[in-house]
């Protein structure tokens, strides 16, 4: 019993991370019609600031991780979809693939190609023993810490002036600029979500592994990715539960499944992601409300 | 403040509107004057959403003066122009339909900052549709279609326009709902916001109307007034050209 619920726990915790991952591509693609890969390196970007400043300081790790990663997805916006705003979203796709590859070249010249590595936030590393369960702080971390992110997120949407805006803009950009909804602010305030949310599961991943490379970020956007998509892509909360979805059928693979098994918990994941599409195409959530986008 | 009857609210001369090369819209000039309701009337595709859709920026348009109160729309993003004071309602009233009705009609006040202008706006629109405020805290997408177009000029309204835009409001409503709407409408108009309305409904809109313009493959064919409303004939010819 006992490992079952230590794996539970272990899969709710990647989960949260996936689910914050997926959080942010489904932010921006609802009000930028814009899936976005190049998240990835927004991710590896706030890693590289983890890694790199917490033997430093660990407040400047944090807050150098938070700017650079709002920084990297305003300025990728700036320098590129900002001018394909009226191109289709197969368009912006491809191109977020090109932003992706740059700047993994850009990451190898600037810090090598090999594995940078440093100790983030090593007192989460420890394990803690609650009633014969030997629990990861670093797990239990993960989930309030999503928790929390997604809770502020949640109102800041559906309580605030501005939230209000930007779920009027992720449903009809061109009615919410009729109303005279600022499109600039809402596309700014939204790639400034997404860079946070980046911020956060590079945190978790970091500390996780104490180490990164150009191509860190990668795994957690396709994945996140992937959630976004089964949860629909169209539905702000669909693709958080398709995001959390992901990681906790991954974290259950890796542990349940026989030992030589463990390479295949991937092509299960995609082979799930398969079905569900092959059942509803547009993502479990986002049947109802397909035809009220133009 | 007085209204001046030749106080012109919008100016419109020369537009033109053309998707990948194929004109929706050529040369086309009307006005709106204060406190005037103005009709454009014409069958399907005669460029009547793309007139609307092309003074706001929401698509693009080029004519040699579009100005509201004397103010250069041209340049404008579509969000500039709805803030410069010209509120459209746009065709199928895209209303939130995951958000309440009353979280619409916030939408609709975004850019005001005069809270006490914005309660009374707020209480005369629930005064125009009563059923929005009974409603205030459904999902608007539960309303029904009459109830969403009340909706959206409620929304629109909350913007304090200067002049109000309507593109076929009366599109799949049901009979009595139509009237429900022009009423509202003309006591819109009576409260000092000027209306330009988009219809199919020739008949009602040329009753209704200051001036009705008609409009046939992109261009005014032919401008009415109340008086023409019951000549049959003529709205015939209106439709049908000559």
């Amino acid at each position: 019993m006992i490992p079952v619920i230590q794996s539970l726990i272990d899969a709710t915790s990647a989960g949260a991370v996936y689910a914050l991952a997926a959080l942010g591509i489904g932010l921006v693609f609802g009000v930028l019609r814009l899936a976005n890969f190049a998240n990835g390196e927004i991710i590896t970007g706030a890693a590289y600031a983890l890694i790199l400043v917490w033997p430093l300081s660990w407040p400047l790790a944090l807050a150098a991780s938070v700017v650079v990663a709002i920084a990297l997805s305003l300025l990728m916006d700036l320098a590129v979809f900002r001018w394909m705003r009226s191109q289709s979203a197969a368009s912006l796709l491809i191109a977020s693939f090109g932003v992706s590859i740059l700047l993994q070249r850009a990451y190898e010249g600037i810090f090598g190609v090999n594995v940078r590595t440093g100790a983030v936030a090593p007192a989460l590393t420890r394990s803690v023993n609650v009633g014969g369960l030997r629990l990861s702080m670093l797990a239990i971390v993960a989930i309030i810490l999503a928790a929390v992110l997604l809770i502020a997120v949640h109102f800041f949407l559906t309580k605030s002036r501005m939230g209000l805006q930007v779920q009027a803009a992720a449903a009809n950009f061109r009615e919410a600029r009729i109303l005279g909804i600022r499109s600039g602010v809402m596309i700014a305030v939204t790639l400034g979500m997404s860079g946070i949310l980046a911020a956060a599961v590079a945190f978790v991943l970091t500390t996780q592994s104490g180490a990164v490379n150009p191509t860190f970020g990668v795994q957690a956007t396709l994945f996140g990715l992937i959630g976004a998509v089964i949860g629909g892509l169209n539905r702000i909360g669909g693709a958080l539960v398709g995001g959390f979805a992901v990681g906790f059928a991954l974290s259950l693979f890796t542990t349940w499944l026989p030992s030589g098994f463990g390479d295949f918990r991937v092509a299960l994941v995609y082979l799930l992601v398969i079905v569900v599409l092959l059942i509803a195409p547009n993502g479990i959530f986002a049947g109802r409300t397909a035809k009220e986008r133009t | 403040m007085s209204l001046d009857n030749t106080e012109r609210v919008l100016m419109v001369s020369g537009l033109r509107v053309a998707y990948g090369g194929i004109p929706a819209v050529s040369d086309l000039s009307f006005h709106v004057n204060a406190g005037e309701m103005v009709g454009i009337i014409g069958p399907n595709g005669a460029g009547k959403s793309s007139t609307l859709l092309g003074v706001v920026n929401a698509v693009r348009s080029e004519s040699a003066e579009t100005s509201l109160r004397g103010v250069d729309l041209r340049r404008m993003a579509p969000e500039q122009v709805a803030r410069a004071g010209l509120a459209l309602v746009t065709e199928g009233h895209h209303i939130f339909g995951r958000l309440s009705v009353r979280d619409n009609l916030r939408l609709g006040s975004t850019a005001r900052r005069d809270r006490r202008g914005l309660a009374d706006d707020l209480r005369w629109v629930y005064e125009l549709f009563p059923i929005l405020s009974e409603f205030a805290e459904r999902p608007a997408g539960l309303l029904s279609g009459g109830q969403q177009q009340q909706l959206a000029i409620g929304r629109a309204l909350l913007a304090a326009p200067t002049l109000l835009a309507l593109d076929e409001p009366s599109l799949g409503l049901s009979p009595t709902a139509v009237d429900t709407v022009f009423a509202a409408i003309e006591s819109i108009c009576a409260r000092g916001t000027a209306v330009l309305i988009v219809e199919q409904r020739a008949q009602q809109t040329v009753a209704t109307a200051t001036r009705t313009y008609v409009l046939t493959e992109g261009r005014i064919t032919m401008t009415l007034s109340p008086n023409d409303a019951d000549d049959s004939a003529l709205l015939m010819k209106a439709y049908l050209g000559s």
